[in-house]
């Protein structure tokens, strides 16, 4: 008999042709994954392996692909550079995954009217490459840009390197084409001019979406004049003493491109890698950019802000700058390593601060908090912890630390960031009952048969069709941060 | 119990982040997740793991005949670039990593028809071409003067020595030409043992291959070795000492001694070279081995004006015949040349140069597929054109 595999593959393979679909084991295992890692116990729930993978190259044949999912109640689940940690992009049960890192291409770079126009499954380095190599500069990527694409960074409505000056992942777009779950394809702005007036933004419904409302296939962005750049490094003994540095820069009139840091952990981590010249203490990363006399000022408004703290080397704030793309180095000493995130108020860092210590204390983690300021109002804090998957228990601890760093995020009066399948049951805490409803009902009328990466965001569903439930996922967190509490300390 | 693969902290230590798969050659070319480092180290660490709930549920992952075809053509496919090590974002040391994978498929799923005829050719011939021994040395010209007390012995290496022979004559008569006391091994030259052990069956060069070639080095009473093939330079240099401990010879790459003879004064530059010119680091010359500057300086001192590729230096791309893959993977190693030439024509160059003459066949073929005019020349051979 052939199976549900094969079906898809056969219809695949003739919408695309010349084999860019696969429906192998090898490739179904090795798409069964992205950045974020699932404890082997969830194989029993979800059903992580795509049924057919497919490397589109146009809208219309992701639009032919949809209607063809629509109809037979198949999943679709689009994926970039598969680099986001909370699972977005790996199917719940099965399906096809759409690998748009093929849609890479360029496709106008207009310095007149300052934007450029792209495919979405291009990578952020690839991107601002090209635009720089003309004159330009992107405003904002993530910093896994040499891995994560523009349709990716946008579908998780992220922050990152440059969103101090200029916003986040929905802050540079101008218009997107997005692929629908009827498979119509909509463009959503206006390619020359800012969005204002009459009629829905809906631009901004697929920021943040995890790949829920569509496809999103070419964007155009804003760009910027390219200007003078000068990063620089300033080192506190701790977190503590640096938070107040950052306050007091968020309310000065600097505006730098991007400020970034890391805590004395995190260093003495790299020190044990081998890293013998990591500082000892907590580093204050900033970008300056603009005119040179604007820079000239800015710099004397750091100065006088960290004053007591040691200004570092035009060669060490350099290299901190290179590394922006790699704090995750101290990976290795774990061998694995648990993310988290949590966005707090600017007011509150102090007392966050406090809080995540805490919660590495209490649970005995070999952890290292580094982190962002995106505006002047937020900070984003994002704590990993060194552990180790291969010892069963200590693993399926690792979520409860995800879990309650994220309590620690409304707590101190902010939130956690991205859900994707991890913390699709936090949606509605986030936003609030009757915000909750109003994106659900949007997801509804947009996807009625919930072929778009079903099981993100708006409903965290197990293979089994059971709603995966907002009180269990919680609860085996804190069951596990008991445990963890009890085990022996990390090494 | 899971299956007992090589490397097993990389494995683990691999954050999945992807920043591999962007920079690798191979990947461009076929374009799918199970052929990047970050997906073949997925996949090793599925087979690696089998626990209790595995074994209950009946889960895991097995190496069935297909997945096992599958994970030795992605593993192969891999030209040992090293591109990949370069931007690891947790340093995996990832020439040797391959390896040690290489070997481990070779002894899980077995050799192919063509890795084992090269095997055999290489352990009967001691070259991959299986050529006679008594011709090894035959391209060597009448004109020069060997030494019987050398301090240098020129290292042909194989593709020199049976098909590409013009540069190892112009590597001589470079040398020649500064007056240094030299000689070759001939037919007791053999295979420096690159070729099998970057397809991971290394176990006779490490048992017999490197002892014998130093040995007869060592018996002319020569202190240095020099070899114009940047995998044999790579291989003497890098892998031997890891077998046979500290090397009492130096070992040297061409253009590094050609650097050498021209400072010292031996070597003038008499017909300097007016052209616009481009050079292509070899994998094994440049990441492997760190030679990055001394054929720059070389060709500076030609006289050339050299511009740089937008990745150069650690960050070159690979020509893509490494590791066997120009054999195996034909097509493949010619688009991604294409790629590289490319890259070259937007330099605005006239020429390629490379020290290696596996880039300068695969760049050359390449250019030639893609209708592009630019040509790739060995650095010994423009050289000595000036020199
Ligand atoms: C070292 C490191 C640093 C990071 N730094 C940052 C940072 O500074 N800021 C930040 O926000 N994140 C950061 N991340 C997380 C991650 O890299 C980003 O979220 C990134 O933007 C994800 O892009 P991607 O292409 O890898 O998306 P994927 O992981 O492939 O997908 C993410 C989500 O988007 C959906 N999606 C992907 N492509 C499409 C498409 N074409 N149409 C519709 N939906 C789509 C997927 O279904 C999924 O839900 C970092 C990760 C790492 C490993
Ligand atoms: S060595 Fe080169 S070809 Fe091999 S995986 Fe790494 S980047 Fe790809
Ligand atoms: S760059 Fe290194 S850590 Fe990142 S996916 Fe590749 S192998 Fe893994």
């Amino acid at each position: 008999m052939i199976g549900k595999s094969e079906i898809i593959f056969n219809e695949m393979s003739n919408i695309v042709g010349d084999g860019r679909a696969r429906n192998d084991m090898f490739e179904r295992r090795v798409y069964s994954h992205d950045l974020g890692s699932f404890p082997k116990l969830f194989d029993m729930m979800f059903n992580f392996k795509p049924d057919c993978i497919v490397k589109p190259e146009s809208s219309d044949e992701i639009s032919k692909i949809v209607k063809f999912a629509s109809k037979e109640r198949v999943a679709i689940i689009p994926r970039g550079g598969a680099s986001w940690g909370m699972s977005g992009a790996i199917p719940i049960e099965g399906g096809i995954i759409l690998d748009m890192t093929h849609m890479s291409n360029v496709l106008e770079i207009d310095g007149d009217n300052l934007i450029v126009t792209t495919e979405g499954g291009i990578t952020w380095k690839d991107l601002y490459e090209k635009v720089e190599a003309k004159g330009y500069m992107i405003g904002s990527y993530p910093s896994s840009a040499p891995s994560a694409t523009v349709a990716g960074w946008i579908n998780t409505g992220g922050i990152g390197t440059g969103s101090y000056k200029y916003g986040g992942a929905g802050d540079n777009i101008r218009a997107l084409e997005v692929v629908l779950p009827n498979g119509n394809i909509v463009n959503t702005g206006s390619k020359y001019t800012l969005q204002s007036g009459s009629g829905y933004d809906l631009n901004q419904i697929f920021v943040g979406a995890e790949g829920t409302l569509g496809v999103i296939t070419k964007a155009t962005l804003r760009i910027f004049p390219k200007d003078e750049f000068r990063p620089l490094s300033y080192l506190f003994p701790d977190l503590k003493t640096l938070s107040k540095a950052v306050q007091g820069l968020t309310r000065s009139d600097a505006t730098p491109l991007n400020i970034s840091f890391a805590d004395n952990n995190h260093f003495g981590f790299l020190r044990e890698l081998g890293h013998g010249d990591a500082p000892d203490g907590s580093m204050l990363n900033i970008a300056l950019e603009g005119p040179e006399e604007l820079i000239d000022y800015e710099e004397g408004v750091l100065d006088r802000i960290t004053k007591g703290a040691k200004k570092e080397s035009v060669e060490l704030s350099m290299h901190e700058w290179d590394e922006r793309s790699y704090e995750l180095r101290a990976k290795r000493l774990g061998p694995s390593a648990i993310l988290g995130e949590a966005f707090v108020p600017t007011t509150r860092m102090d007392e966050a601060i406090d809080h995540i210590y805490t919660l590495i204390k209490k649970m005995k983690l070999k952890a290292a908090i580094t982190g962002m300021v995106p505006d002047r109002n937020s900070v984003v804090f994002m704590p990993y912890y060194l552990t180790d998957e291969r010892k069963l228990i200590k693993s399926m601890v690792s979520l409860g630390f995800m879990g309650k760093l994220a309590g620690i995020g409304f707590k101190d009066g902010g939130r956690p960031s991205g859900l994707g399948l991890f913390f699709a049951y936090n949606l509605k805490k986030l936003h609030g009952g009757v915000a909750y409803g109003t994106m659900h009902d949007l997801k509804s009328s947009l996807d009625p048969c919930d072929i778009m990466n079903p099981g993100k965001l708006t409903e965290g569903q197990t293979r089994f069709g059971f709603p995966l439930p907002g009180a269990v996922l919680p609860l085996g967190m804190s069951v596990m941060k008991l445990v963890k509490g009890i085990l022996p300390k990390d090494k | 119990m899971g299956y007992d693969v090589p490397n097993i902290e990389d494995l683990y230590a691999c954050l999945s982040c992807g920043y591999c798969n962007s920079v690798c050659p191979t990947y461009g070319q076929v374009g799918w997740e199970s052929r990047t480092p970050r997906g073949v180290i997925y996949y090793l660490k599925q087979l690696s793991q089998k626990n209790v709930f595995d074994t209950i549920l009946r889960r895991g992952v097995k190496l069935d005949s297909q997945s096992a075809e599958r994970l030795r053509e992605c593993v192969f496919m891999c030209t040992s670039c090293g591109m990949c090590e370069e931007v690891c974002h947790v340093d995996i040391e990832f020439i040797e990593f391959w390896e040690d994978i290489k070997e481990w498929v070779i002894k899980t799923v077995g050799k192919t028809e063509s890795q084992k005829k090269m095997y055999d050719r290489i352990k009967e011939f001691k070259n991959p071409f299986g050529e006679p021994a008594e011709t090894r040395g035959a391209w060597l010209p009448e004109d020069i003067k060997l030494s019987e007390t050398p301090e240098v012995i020129f290292f042909g290496g194989c593709t020199e020595s049976y098909r590409m022979q013009k540069l190892a004559q112009a590597s001589v008569k470079i040398m020649d030409k500064a007056g240094v006391e030299l000689n070759i091994l001939g037919e007791k030259e053999w295979c420096c043992g690159s070729p099998l052990l970057r397809l991971g069956q290394g176990d006779i060069v490490k048992s017999e291959f490197m002892a014998h070639n130093i040995k007869m080095v060592e018996e002319t009473g020569a202190k240095t070795v020099v070899t114009a093939c940047a995998g044999c330079f790579n291989t003497i240099k890098n892998d031997y000492p890891k077998v046979l401990g500290k090397l009492d010879i130096e070992v040297l790459h061409l253009s590094e001694y050609t650097k050498r003879l021209l400072d010292s004064g031996a070597l003038k530059v008499n017909n300097p070279i007016s052209q616009k010119v481009t050079y292509h680091d070899p994998c094994h010359l440049g990441r492997h081995a760190k030679v990055f500057e001394a054929p720059r300086d070389v060709i500076n001192s030609l006289g050339a004006e050299l511009v740089e590729m937008r990745r150069h230096g650690a960050e070159a791309c690979c020509c893509g015949s490494g590791a066997g893959v120009k054999a195996a993977y034909k097509d493949m190693a010619l688009d991604i040349g294409v790629g590289r030439v490319e890259e070259a024509v937007e330099t605005g160059a006239e020429l390629i140069i490379s020290p290696c003459p596996f880039c300068v066949l695969n760049l050359n073929q390449a250019a030639e597929k893609a209708g592009l005019k630019i040509k790739t020349v060995d650095l010994v051979q423009i050289a000595l054109g000036a020199l």
